[in-house]
């Protein structure tokens, strides 16, 4: 019969009161406690969501505004232009047409040939502006003293007859072609819309505002502003659409980023493991950059073809402290001739604390290939890109916790090193939503958030755990439109 | 909270977490000092373990409870100290005195903190086999490991330990009687 043992009873479960200030003591001896530093995933995707928003915002209102200027508009405001600069007297329109048709402004000199637009304007200051400089001399004279006339009134009186500018001239032509216009006038629309063109154009900005009173000057400023919003040149990318079926751009874009990790089990209960290297790894920065080819489709479909290399940092960070080493000391006795007596052997056991902490290194070089949908929205871009991303090959150095909690190297080669990790990662699933502002005719500013989803565990399947590492980043970078 | 949830946070060096798990674990933890250590340094003691605690919890792997592994670690605190302190000196070579037989009546009708006394006049040497043998439940074999010494030392100074503690029984009652 086995004796009761009563110390054993008595003791093992035995409390004692603890006084009150003896956690202070433990706690001024802990690690500080620090708030997790958590990837900034909410403000980078607030910042994103705004950016978009913002950009989104000022392509509908860009796109108001031009709406705005509607073909019917166009002609208003072409109108103001043309009250603003026509004068009383003269007219370039009367210079011209009168040359072509030689209708009844017969104080007109020009030749019939001629699509002179030239003019000797008298201002106050008696400046003059010569606003094509083709051959034919101009038998009007000028002067834009008088802002009086209306259009509305010329157009409505006598279209031939109108005492417009330039630009009132081809309100005349094109919006209202009056039955009274004569054949001879319709022939010479062409004749004078090339000399407006090229006589206007270069001006726009320029000489004809300067050349009038202030009122007057302000009114022509606005008027040509907005003709400079109508007026784009059709065979920019940011005005007119892919003149072709398909275009080709190339994307150079990088960016910081975050890279989430998850842990599964893979095979029985290993959740102190997890918790362990949760507790023992800490995200430290996450990088990438890359380039891609796109394809663009009239309809607004791209594909889209890279290379992307990220590169992402852990700090493992160990504490061990109840470590210990041990070392043998080995004592050898003579006698005073020399001769050998003994030796003493002497196990040394040295308990203390043991810090690690490795900066780990996990390296991807991956092939998106995209699905894009690009979307106008003024002058800007909004794309939204899918697909898939095929892992070409992945490195790993530093250390992790093995599963029987040692800290071990995960460098290929190191001594000692556990081989958890695959060197192909296979497919991912990328996810993005980007802007692209316009900079140059051939260059644009690319913006593009972004989440690369890993289908695949990144560690072998003889591993304990199913370690995934995915990749959210916020990418900036340049598009340059190939053609 | 779950007690796993619990170390989990610890592990994450919640401080709250381990202000629960340091009112939940620190009585028992002052009682184990208390025995091995003594009431002087017991407290010191007790604080170290606790930080080793803190700091060695990712390495509670669940095997065994939770209670059995902080207690280990509160057991293998003391005797770090003792050894560090010098006072685990092995006694080689004895003394003469007699064995005597613990008497379970005596023992039996003690409380808790007077066995604690009784526990206290040992040497500390005698006392932590002691304390690891019949208290814990230590086998020889372990407690040779874990002291550096003979499984025979474990077992002479178990021996001496009962002896030091009939002796001080017998002194009792008489000076009770």
């Amino acid at each position: 019969m086995t004796e009761r043992n009563f110390f054993r009873e008595k003791l093992y479960h035995h409390t004692m009161p603890v006084n009150e200030g003896l956690w202070s003591a433990i706690e001024a001896q802990l690690p500080p406690e620090q708030k997790q530093k958590r990837f900034p995933v909410f403000w980078m995707t607030l910042f994103g969501t705004t950016l978009l928003g913002g950009a989104l915002m000022i392509g509908v209102f860009t796109q108001k505004s031009v709406t705005n200027t509607s073909p019917q508009p166009i002609v208003e405001q072409q109108q103001v232009i043309a009250s603003a600069m026509t004068t009383s007297n003269t007219s370039i329109e009367q210079d011209a047409i009168g040359a072509s048709s030689s209708n009844e402004n017969s104080d007109n000199k020009a030749t019939t040939s001629t699509t002179t637009l030239s003019s000797s304007n008298t201002l106050g200051s008696g400046a003059s502006a010569d606003l094509t400089p083709t051959s034919g001399k101009s038998g009007s004279k000028r002067s834009f003293n008088s802002p009086k006339p209306s259009v509305t009134k010329q157009t409505n009186t006598n279209n031939s007859k109108t005492k417009m500018s330039p630009v009132g001239i081809i309100t005349a032509n094109n919006s209202q072609p009056s039955n009274q216009t004569n054949s001879a006038s319709q022939a010479s629309t062409a004749a004078i819309d090339n000399a407006l063109n090229s006589a206007i154009l270069p001006y726009r900005n320029t000489s004809v505002t300067s050349l009038l009173p202030l009122t007057e000057m302000n009114q022509a400023n606005s008027s040509i502003n907005l003709m400079t919003n109508i007026a784009p040149d059709p065979n920019c990318y940011k005005f007119g659409d892919i003149g072709a079926h398909y275009a080709l751009s190339l994307d150079v874009l990088g960016g910081i980023g975050f890279s989430p990790k998850t842990y599964e089990q893979n095979s029985g209960e290993n959740q102190d493991y997890i918790s362990a290297r949760k507790a023992t790894e800490q995200n430290q920065y996450a990088w990438s950059f890359g380039a891609r080819l796109n394809l663009h489709h009239r309809s607004g479909l791209t594909g889209r073809l890279g290379l992307q290399y990220t590169q992402v940092g852990d700090v493992f960070d160990y504490r061990d402290s109840l470590a210990t080493q041990t070392t043998t000391r080995i004592d050898s006795f003579f006698a005073a001739d020399g001769t050998f007596l003994y030796t003493e052997v002497t196990q040394v056991l040295i308990d203390g604390t043991l810090v690690k902490k490795i900066h780990n290194t996990y390296r991807y070089v991956d092939i998106p290939l995209l699905v894009g949908y690009e979307m106008r929205l003024g002058r800007n871009i909004v794309m939204l890109n899918v697909g898939p991303v095929f892992n070409l090959t992945q490195t790993h150095e530093g250390q992790i916790l093995d599963s029987m909690l040692h800290p071990r190297s995960i460098t290929p080669g190191a001594p000692g090193a556990i081989d958890i990790y695959k060197t192909n990662v296979g497919v991912s699933l990328y996810f993005g939503a980007g802007i692209l502002f316009p900079l140059t005719d051939r260059l644009s500013a690319l913006i593009e958030p972004s989440y690369l989803y890993r289908l695949s565990p990144v560690t072998l399947n003889s591993y304990e755990l199913k370690e995934k590492r995915h990749y959210a980043s916020l990418n900036l970078g340049v598009r340059y439109h190939i053609n | 909270m779950q007690e796993q949830e619990l170390i989990r946070r610890c592990n994450a060096n919640e401080r709250t977490a381990q202000r629960l798990l340091y009112d939940q674990y620190a009585p028992l933890i002052l009682s184990i000092c208390r025995r091995y250590i003594g009431s002087a340094n017991a407290e010191d003691v007790m604080q170290d373990s606790f930080i080793r605690v803190f700091n060695y919890l990712a390495q509670y792997r669940g095997e065994g409870s939770f209670e059995g592994w902080i207690r280990r670690v509160a057991v293998n605190t003391c005797i770090r100290h003792l050894e560090k302190a010098k006072r685990l000196k092995v006694d080689l070579y004895g003394d003469n005195m007699p064995e005597y037989a613990v008497q379970p009546d005596a023992i039996s009708q003690m409380g808790a903190n007077e066995l604690l006394a009784l526990i206290d006049n040992i040497p500390d040497g005698y006392k932590t086999v002691f304390n690891l043998n019949v208290i814990e439940g230590y086998q020889h074999k372990e407690i040779a490991k874990l002291l550096g010494i003979e499984e025979s030392s474990s077992r002479s100074q178990l021996t001496k330990a009962r002896k030091y503690i009939q002796r001080s029984l017998e002194v009792t009652q008489k000076v009770v009687l």
